[in-house]
């Protein structure tokens, strides 16, 4: 499957420098009224009353430093997004690892408001998944991932921007049509028979390798427990097909992309050896997960 | 949205930060606020409807308005913590985000420490600390509302007690000042003590309390009971009835000789007065009072708040001459109680020397079985006449009353004194516990050679007042009056010794936390080497205190400054290692994925890394799931989890 992973910098261990400290809306107002307190202490007098406007100030402090420890030593050991069409949800995968103790309601997301806010405890790995909105198609570049904390008073938040380089290819949204290509063949939906190309003749059993449709797998071998074979067949690759740009007669290039696209994935469902031709970029038939990922993120950069 | 659990803790902190003001409330207030915090618990649980804005408004405004009209529409304190109450009744109406929780916890915190205006004691102070630690739990359940409660509290704890270092810096080296910022004083409560005028009577109300008046102690050993006369105020002038003390006392200090010095430090409990008491009688105090020329003490603010002050007293001494102004001292009305004038002129006329007279006085209270009784028979207009001639029962001031009348009708300079004597020992803190009960009063004559001298006409009639204190003196009946020594039953002795030992710790909280003052601080600061009062020392003691609170600070942050070490052990941290490095290019072990299915998978997408992968899953397998695992398999797969790199 395809994942695109920006381990340059991982893994990440959380740490003082990425820090920044203020104090929430609360905190403030916390501090207000310990200043209140206090003022009124001075005025009467009242021993007992700095006594207890310094111990809430104390704890204020004090939380602050449980703030930064909660947050301090959590690492990010490696993300993954997979590519989505656009308007859909991009889901970036953070597996992360404690430092060693319980990192508790730590917020993740892109902006401060929209964070999902999740327990990281020691022994396991925890899978978190930040969304972002997809909207337009290319390489969708979130932004800084913000890694927060305000557990356990809410007086402080110590915030961790951190520069990711994260980004996502965003492929066109498929949008409905014929399927046109230029040897003016016709296949609409399931119909077209998987069975008319490609699959001649079976030749014999081949190991399997990443990419391979799953529809070839052989599965009585692989109950055998000799791993998974894939039955090969002689294919017709020379009445392969084009998906051209230029047969589309729709105006407009994110309309023509868009349905190529949805061409890309009805040729793939179908099995369907298939090329793709772009103004300036042609890509040679094959078929599989790899040859389809690489048609649709020519779409999705052009 | 705000869980019923949230909203049930909520209210559950405001209840216990409240109860210590319950007993100053109108009983209104409080069954307004239970009866509304039980509607919220209810439609917080049973989903009833929250009440709507206009409801609340009216709700707010009404309670408003009976607080301000049964208050006369004034602000004092009671009636404000009343409008606070009505706040805090209908605050917890409208919780209904994360906004609304955070200001009832405010709310809570605020009320909480409210309750200092009206206890300040050790007791009340803790349980302060205790509100503020429930407020805090739930403060942290807000905002992780998973996880367990215990949890939380331990935090909790572990929040308080982290800042207690700091708060006790703060506490010591912040600056202070004397005196109220704004000049807005707490309006003081009534509190049980002398008055300025004495009448029969006065002094049995005090009896009847158990209050502390103050606590004492000795440098030295503490004295016989019969040195205990603690002095207070002086009184010169009477009208037949009552005795009243001189407005305008020479703020001067007399000469005195004598010898047998006592040295001690009283802790006064605020009696919004400014008489202080000492021992008979004071020559040297602190510079914050003065000594009248009545050998009283006074301070130069009313006592508004717990006092500590240290005294020198002569208990052997001679004031030397009747000065002009104590001539005062043979004043008595016209015309009044003519039976003991006479009787008094009988005795002038008889004897010769004024030893003489004291004497006869003290033999007729002696002779003519007067009793000691908390419950005297009404007086007449006369009444140092109805006392010697008819009732003959009376208390302390009765006698001492009676006994000025016929020293001054003798032409014998007499004063009243008023104080107290005596004081219980206590062994823990090894100081003396001065109650309201001790409360007594008594005479001064002036002789000749001899200059103001003590006599305790009581001393004649119940002489177990001086020694074993007020209830022995008391007829048995009459003894459960004095609370303090009250009988609880089989216990009553661990009762008593509990009392007294938790005493002796609110003592030392009174001294060290209540009686912390500027003045204290500077004796502080001397004692460890720094003049606060410098510029160069105020700057020194700033920084030291800022060193040690960056201390503190380094201290609480050290964690961050290591490596947190990782529990697993060795095998399974190299396996663990392992893992790492494959999620590092996306390979991630599902938490169903054993290691043989783990490497199955691994080895369908990078076949190129079958023999390094292979070597450390059956590693690893031998080292965690056989026995045949050695020392020399371990070191081989850390080794080669080290060099692996995928």
């Amino acid at each position: 499957m395809s994942s695109d992973r920006r381990s340059a910098q991982l893994p990440l261990t959380i740490q003082r420098r990425h820090f920044q400290i203020r104090p929430t809306r609360y905190g403030y107002v916390f501090i207000l009224m310990v200043l209140g307190m206090f003022l009124g202490s001075v005025n009467y007098n009242s021993n007992l009353g700095f006594l207890l406007a310094f111990l809430l100030g104390s704890m204020a402090f004090v939380s602050l430093v449980h703030t930064c420890k909660n947050i301090h030593g959590l690492t990010i050991l490696s993300i993954n997004s997979r590519s989505v069409f656009a308007g859909e949800q991009v889901k970036f995968e953070f597996r992360l690892k404690s430092g060693g103790k319980k990192h508790l309601q730590i917020g993740f997301g892109f902006n401060e408001g929209n964070a999902i806010h999740c327990d990281i405890v020691e022994g396991h790995n925890q899978r978190v998944d930040v969304c972002a909105s997809a909207t337009s198609r290319g390489l969708l570049k979130p932004g800084r991932l913000i890694v927060f904390s305000d557990y356990p008073l809410g007086f402080f938040r110590v915030c961790a921007n951190l520069n990711l380089n994260l980004e996502c290819l965003i492929y066109p949204k498929p949008k409905f049509t014929e399927f046109k290509t230029n040897t003016e063949s016709v296949l609409r939906g399931h119909e077209g028979g998987s069975r008319g190309l490609g699959v001649d003749d079976f030749i014999g059993l081949r190991l399997y390798s990443p990419g391979d449709p799953l529809q070839r797998i052989s599965w009585r071998a692989s109950s055998r427990g000799q791993g998974l074979f894939v039955k090969d067949f002689k294919g017709k690759y020379g009445s392969s097909l084009y998906l051209d740009w230029h047969s589309i007669k729709e105006s407009g290039v994110e309309h023509k992309l868009s349905m190529l696209c949805h061409m890309i994935l009805t040729a793939h469902r179908n099995d369907v050896v298939y090329g793709v031709r772009l103004p300036g970029i042609t890509i040679e038939p094959d078929r599989g997960d790899y040859h389809r990922i690489r048609c649709l993120k020519a779409l999705a950069l052009y | 949205m705000v869980t019923s659990k949230n909203i049930t803790l909520l209210l559950a902190a405001l209840g216990i930060a409240l109860i210590p003001q319950i007993p100053r409330l109108p009983l209104w207030v409080v069954i307004w606020c239970v009866l509304s915090w039980s509607y919220i618990l209810a439609a917080a649980k049973y989903g009833f409807p929250r009440p709507i804005r206009s409801v609340r408004l009216i709700f707010t405004i009404g309670g408003v308005c009976i607080v301000l009209l049964s208050s006369g529409f004034s602000l004092d304190k009671n009636s404000s913590l009343a409008l606070l109450w009505i706040m805090a009744s209908i605050k917890p109406m409208e919780i209904c985000s994360y906004r609304d929780e955070m200001v009832t916890i405010f709310l809570t915190y605020f009320l909480g420490v409210a309750s200092l205006f009206f206890t300040s004691g050790l007791f009340g102070a803790l349980y302060m600390a205790s509100s503020i630690c429930v407020t805090t739990v739930v403060l942290i359940h807000i905002h992780h509302p998973q996880g367990k409660i215990k949890a939380k509290l331990a935090l909790s704890v572990s929040l308080m007690l982290k800042a207690l270092p700091l708060t006790v810096i703060l506490f010591i080296a912040f600056p202070r000042v004397h005196g109220s910022l704004w000049g807005i004083q707490s309006p003081a409560d009534a509190v049980v003590g002398f008055t300025e005028r004495l009448s029969p009577g006065s002094v049995v109300r005090l009896v009847r309390s158990n209050d502390i008046a103050f606590r004492v102690e000795f440098q030295g050993g503490i004295p016989r009971s019969d040195q205990l006369y603690w002095r207070g105020l002086v009184f010169w002038y009477f009208d037949g009835r009552v005795w009243q003390g001189r407005n305008n006392t020479l703020k001067i200090k007399l000469p005195i000789q004598g010898r047998n010095t006592l040295d001690y430090t009283i802790t006064l409990e605020p009696h919004n007065s400014r008489w202080l008491f000492a021992l008979d009688l004071p020559y040297e105090s602190d510079p914050r009072s003065l000594i009248l020329s009545d050998y009283t003490l006074t301070s130069r603010w009313n006592v508004r708040r717990r006092l500590q002050y240290r005294v020198k007293s002569l208990t052997s001494y001679n004031t030397g001459q009747l000065w002009k102004w104590e001539a005062f001292g043979i004043q008595l009305p016209q015309d009044t109680n003519p039976d003991a004038a006479s009787l008094a002129r009988k005795w002038r006329s008889g004897f010769q020397r004024p030893e003489h007279i004291i004497n006869a006085a003290l033999r007729f209270f002696k002779e003519n079985k007067f009793a000691y009784t908390l419950n005297p028979p009404a007086l007449g207009a006369q009444s140092i006449d109805d006392f010697l001639f008819r009732t003959r029962k009376g208390y302390c001031e009765h006698y001492a009353s009676a006994f000025a009348f016929l020293m001054r009708a003798a032409n014998i300079p007499a004063r009243i004194v008023a104080g107290y004597l005596g004081g219980e020992l206590n062994p823990y803190g090894n100081y003396l516990l001065v109650r309201q009960a001790d409360a007594h009063v008594w005479v001064e004559v002036w002789l000749s050679g001899k200059g103001w001298v003590r006599v305790d006409p009581t001393s004649v009639v119940a002489p177990e007042r001086i020694e074993r204190g007020t209830a022995a003196a008391l007829p048995p009946d009459e003894r459960e009056v004095i609370k303090a020594f009250a009988e609880f039953g089989p216990f009553s002795k661990y009762w008593i010794n509990l009392r007294l030992g938790w005493d002796a710790i609110s003592n030392q909280w009174n001294r060290w936390v209540l009686g912390f003052s500027n003045y204290k601080q500077k004796r502080f600061f001397n004692k460890i080497g720094v003049d606060a009062e410098t510029r160069s020392g105020f700057v020194r003691v700033g920084s030291l205190s800022l060193t040690l609170l960056g201390f503190m600070t380094l201290m609480y942050f050290r964690g961050m400054f290591k490596r947190s070490k990782a529990k697993a052990d060795s095998v399974q941290q190299a396996y663990l290692d392992f893992c790492e490095k494959l999620e590092r290019i996306g390979l991630v072990r599902g938490p169903y994925q054993g290691p043989i299915d783990y490497a199955n998978m691994v080895l369908e997408v990078r076949h190129d890394l079958k023999g390094r992968v292979l070597e450390i899953i059956h590693l690893y397998v031998r080292l965690r799931y056989t026995n045949r695992g050695s020392r020399e398999d371990l070191k081989n797969l850390k080794a080669l989890v080290k060099q692996f790199k995928p």
